[in-house]
């Protein structure tokens, strides 16, 4: 049962297709990755499935309902949320500070005036879960600027994590993140499907092709590749437009 | 929570000690050459400061055009006593109104800009209030504005009315108001709202990605700080008895940025407070000796953002930094 459908999807920036009619399905409960090279329409893929970008063209359905043009915040109340390449956390706040406002946007307690933050419990729990599954628990009242690089991008997803969504899109989780920390970001991701279906937007391809379920390969706004990464590895347009290039599929 | 627990915890709350501040602080003012209604003032200044931070350093919009807030405030309130009726209560209740009012028609516009096309369309909006204040002489006075008006007496039920034309009855008016309205602010950036705030000043693309609508939280700061303003303004007409366009000029937006920031309410929440007493005390000083009191001050201004990016209380910060 697909969860997330495209139909079409197209959108245009003056006579750029950045997003080429793509029609995608995304199965629940797994992992796929969306791969291609730099300027492949990935991130705007993810800027069109989350209403940031409106589409010049196509539907997309989510738990068959179409959200082509809910807002952001909507969309992500319906349950797609997402993380970026580059970093989107609330350096000035806590690590705890920053899931405890992500939470309370998922239990809607933002219009509370003059409560304290402090009482509203169920959000703290909430909080204390989320920050267990990161394993940040131990860093909790760190301002998130000085936090380590790696840790601000597990708490990049964590803040993703905190409105309990359906479907995770990941934009490039490991964006430069050093090689002693991928590995253990890869793992968290591979963590993340045993719960969530996740979409993963990646250029490094041990991560892609350990993990993923499916990979969909982009180039130039269109889909030329589906399959699982067994295919997607003996493709032969996949090895034409990728091989070549500076990615090398191990 | 014990008794003695809960006594402790009351004074560890910083209003607590301003209030007792302030209570005492008309006696302090001649000690600086001034007197009980330059207390008032800073008073009223202080709140305007406070509404205008809310928006500042608690949601991170800096508007460049709040003098028009207080000015509407200010007009409300006098229009109230000159074709309504001679109340207090009301005349403050129709100057946070009118405030309140044009706050949220403004900010329905402008919550969807940021950064400095947000600030100049507030500045822009404005100086239209102003030149609206300026010519319209049927309903504002025109140039020479509204004058004469005096401090209707307060009634509080089961009280008789308490007259407020004496300096030390209107101050201890104002510092009730005063202290409502930062209590009100101190929850208001403490509640689950203003962590809303805060998380839309930070990062407004992610906390959009958290499912806030942000531009609605934005618009809702945008009327609360108006209708402080506006009360701030309403105050400060009770304590002038007139009202003129200039309340409105750019150049009042401006004071209040310079107040806000020169005492560091970009990083204290007291920063305003402390802003607007030494912007007060600074302007009757400086004014007493010269005209161009504006430019000393500058000049002040310029030296404290120099040498202290954050203003005064950044001091206290990098003195505890330091420890």
């Amino acid at each position: 049962m697909p969860i997330l459908t495209t139909q079409d999807l197209t959108i245009a920036f003056g006579g750029l297709r950045a997003v080429d009619q793509v029609n995608l399905e995304i199965e629940k409960g797994r992992l796929t990755s969306v791969i291609g090279p730099n300027g492949a329409g990935k991130t705007t893929l993810f800027n069109l499935l989350t209403g940031f970008y409106r589409p010049t063209h196509g539907k997309i359905f989510f738990d068959n309902k179409e959200i082509t043009f809910l807002p952001v915040h909507k969309i992500v109340k319906l349950g797609i949320s997402r993380s970026f390449q580059i970093l989107k956390i609330f350096n000035e706040m806590t690590v705890f500070e920053n899931i405890r406002v992500a939470v309370q946007a998922q239990m809607n307690h933002g219009m509370e005036f003059f409560a304290s933050c402090d009482r509203l419990i169920d959000v703290r729990k909430r909080a204390e879960e989320i920050l267990e599954e990161i394993h940040l628990t131990v860093k909790a009242s760190i301002k998130a600027k000085n936090l380590s690089y790696g840790d601000k991008r597990i708490l990049e997803i964590g803040l993703s994590l905190a409105g309990n969504p359906q479907v995770l899109l990941l934009d490039e989780p490991t964006c430069g993140v050093g090689a002693h920390e991928r590995g253990r970001i890869a793992r968290f991701i591979h963590d993340l499907t045993k719960k969530w279906t996740v979409l993963l937007v990646e250029h490094d391809m041990d991560i892609v092709m350990g993990i993923s379920d499916r990979i969909v390969v982009m180039q130039q706004g269109r889909i030329i590749a589906d399959g699982t990464p067994e295919e997607i590895k003996n493709n032969e347009t996949v090895k034409e437009v990728y091989l070549g290039g500076k990615y090398c599929l191990a | 929570m014990g008794g003695k627990n809960s006594i402790q915890q009351f004074l560890r709350l910083p209003f607590i000690w301003m209030f007792l501040f302030f209570l005492i602080l008309p006696y302090l003012m001649p000690l600086i050459k001034g007197y009980t209604a330059l207390a008032s003032e800073i008073l009223i200044y202080a709140m305007f400061a406070l509404g205008f931070n809310l928006l500042l350093s608690y949601t991170g919009l800096p508007s460049f055009g709040h003098a028009a807030f207080f000015g509407i405030g200010a007009y409300g309130m006098a229009i109230t006593q000159l074709k309504w009726a001679k109340d207090l209560w009301l005349g403050l209740f129709m100057g946070m109104i009118a405030a309140g009012l044009f706050a949220a028609i403004v900010g329905a516009i402008l919550c969807r800009k940021r950064g400095i096309y947000f600030s100049l369309l507030t500045l822009a909006f404005g100086q239209m209030f102003f030149f609206i204040a300026f010519r319209w002489d049927e309903v504002t006075g025109g140039e020479t504005g509204l004058t004469g008006l005096g401090r209707p007496p307060l009634k509080l039920p089961g009280l008789p009315a308490i007259d407020l034309t004496g300096p030390m009855a209107f101050y201890l008016f104002t510092l009730a108001v005063f202290m409502v309205v930062m209590v009100l602010v101190w929850r208001l950036v403490r509640s689950p709202f203003g962590s809303v705030l805060q998380s839309i000043k930070q990062n407004e693309i992610r906390a959009k990605y958290l499912g806030y609508n942000t531009v609605f939280y934005k618009w809702i700061s945008f009327t609360i700080s108006g209708i402080i303003s506006g009360l701030a303004g309403a105050m400060f007409l009770l304590q002038h008895g007139a009202v003129f366009p200039t309340y409105l000029h750019w150049t009042e937006s401006g004071n209040v940025v310079m107040v806000t920031i020169m005492g560091g309410g970009v990083i204290n929440f007291f920063g305003p407070i402390l802003g607007a007493g030494i912007f007060v005390i600074l302007q009757n000083a400086i004014g007493a000796l010269t005209e161009h009191w504006l430019f000393i001050l500058g000049l002040i201004f310029i030296s404290i953002i120099m040498i202290i990016p954050e203003g005064i209380l950044g001091l206290f910060k990098r003195a505890k930094t330091a420890q």
